[in-house]
């Protein structure tokens, strides 16, 4: 049991990765998100999505990566809460928030979903949290897609 | 809002604190235990009373614990003097502001840990505060025309507390400042009370008896360092023979062990030598032959396995590295005479 201990501690201790796609990919296992959380202290926010009132999705925002993502948003109301019962966000999504077709009338959709960076096609553009919580709505063909971002 | 927001709407109010308190207590689950997570206060105070009387503590003992640390998270005062809850998120808001200043969201994270940490803490020294009133009684002492409400213990009966006083509190001036503390000090001398103020214990800024407060550190500097302080600071509590060796040494000591676990050249009994210590001694404080089936699980693994059950982070990797039982046998409480 000693020496296990020993292997978590030297793990703890690692540095997490510069750089941000490591980090992501580290992120995107949950074993690395928690990690990365414990290595930089506090590091993780557990953001709660709720859709007309039912949760829809949870997930870890960590410091300085590309955040958390909810895909498959359709229109209704969301409310997006911290675990410590903190209400960051609320608001009404319309299919032209969601929808690509609709978000970009005139445009070929694939054209649309291609050449425009994610911020560039974000519907939705807003800081919560006093500013410490970035979130962007980003259309698709068929949903949305909601992502939130330390900053 | 956020946490912080409600703490400073609570510590300022004065009209409308019970809305912002219920608020609080209704709507924010920022509590925890080792296995337990996002908690409101009542469901953690109900999971702290369950656990101590698995652990053996009195039911009276509990309910008094329940009550106290209750109220120190939710009574307002009828009148001056009267306990007041305003004054545990000011001290939340007063750790909350020693740290280094960040965003609202690392602050709302860190709100969250003191005021868990606190609550637990309470909750510990109300059942501390609750054995000790147990085995004492008020006494009004009417001296010099005036009185002293003073805790005498049980064993002294009603006419021999009065001539106790008079023998042992020396001369009495109720006009001194400070003379009930002078005079409860010489029955606690004499009779060996520890007393515990709740009061001051809410600060959280003394030497903590768990190891919440060695957590806020642990992602800084990492598991060997934070156990090594926490030790080094609680030293007085430490058995005798390592509380000896003062607090330096017992950190040092700590260091030594860990850093010697991981390497094939440990020896158990050229750390306890190079420390002064006799192998009984170095066994119970950090021996490697015991169960964690076992009760007597040595003081340093013990500590560090509360550390890891404390954090879902620290739960999952015990899990992942497959110490997770081991770690759970070594916390979870076993009932006295089990």
């Amino acid at each position: 049991m000693r020496r296990a201990l020993t292997a978590i501690e030297q793990v703890l201790k690692e540095q997490p990765p510069k750089d941000t796609q490591a980090v992501q990919a580290l992120a995107d296992s949950t074993t690395g998100m928690e990690l990365l959380a414990l290595v930089g202290q506090e590091a993780g926010a557990t953001v709660i999505l709720r859709h007309n009132g039912r949760q829809v999705g949870r997930a870890v925002v960590l410091r300085g990566t590309a955040g958390a993502t909810f895909a498959g948003i359709i229109p209704g109301r969301y409310h997006l809460s911290l675990s410590t019962g903190w209400n960051v966000w609320d608001q009404d999504l319309q299919a032209k928030d969601l929808l690509v077709g609709l978000a970009f009338p005139g445009e070929p959709i694939a054209a649309a979903a291609k050449t425009r960076s994610l911020d560039e096609r974000a519907t939705v553009v807003g800081t919560v949290a006093d500013g410490a919580l970035g979130i962007r709505v980003i259309p698709g063909r068929e949903s949305g897609t909601i992502r939130c971002m330390w900053t | 809002m956020s946490l912080r927001f409600i703490c400073e709407l609570m510590v300022a109010s004065r009209d409308n604190h019970h809305t912002v308190l219920s608020y609080f207590h209704n709507s924010r689950p920022i509590f925890s235990t080792y296995d337990d997570h996002e908690l409101l206060f009542v469901q953690l105070i109900h999971r702290l009373a369950k656990d101590a009387a698995y652990d053996g503590w009195s039911q009276r003992d509990i309910d008094t614990a329940v009550s106290l640390t209750t109220d120190k998270f939710t009574r307002f005062p009828d009148k001056p003097g009267d306990l007041d809850c305003r004054k545990t998120f000011q001290a939340a808001l007063d750790v909350l502001a020693s740290k280094p200043s960040t965003d609202a969201l690392s602050q709302e994270l860190a709100l969250a840990s003191i005021l868990n940490a606190l609550a637990h803490k309470q909750f510990s020294l109300s059942l501390r505060e609750a054995r000790r009133s147990g085995e004492r009684t008020r006494y009004v002492w009417q001296i010099s025309g005036g009185e002293l409400r003073l805790l005498l213990p049980r064993s002294l009966s009603g006419v021999q507390r009065g001539e106790w006083l008079h023998r042992n509190a020396g001369s009495v001036d109720l006009s001194r400042t400070g003379e009930r503390e002078r005079v409860q000090g010489i029955v606690d001398a004499a009779f060996g009370a520890e007393p515990v103020s709740l009061d001051e214990a809410v600060g959280v800024s003394s030497a903590g008896d768990a190891p919440w407060r060695a957590l806020d550190r642990v992602g800084e500097v990492g598991l060997a360092t934070c156990l090594a302080d926490e030790k080094a600071d609680t030293v007085e509590r430490l058995r005798p023979s390592i509380r000896r060796l003062g607090a330096d040494t017992v950190r040092a000591l700590v260091h030594a062990i860990f850093e010697g676990i991981g390497t094939t050249q440990y020896r158990e009994g050229d750390i306890a030598a190079m420390f002064g210590l006799d192998a009984a001694s170095f066994s119970r404080f950090a021996g490697s032959r015991w169960s964690a089936d076992s009760n007597r699980v040595p003081d340093l693994w013990c500590n560090l396995a509360k550390l890891l059950s404390a954090k879902p982070h620290f739960i999952e990797l015990c899990q992942d590295a497959g110490v997770w039982e081991s770690v759970q046998k070594v916390v979870t409480p076993r009932p006295i005479g089990s």
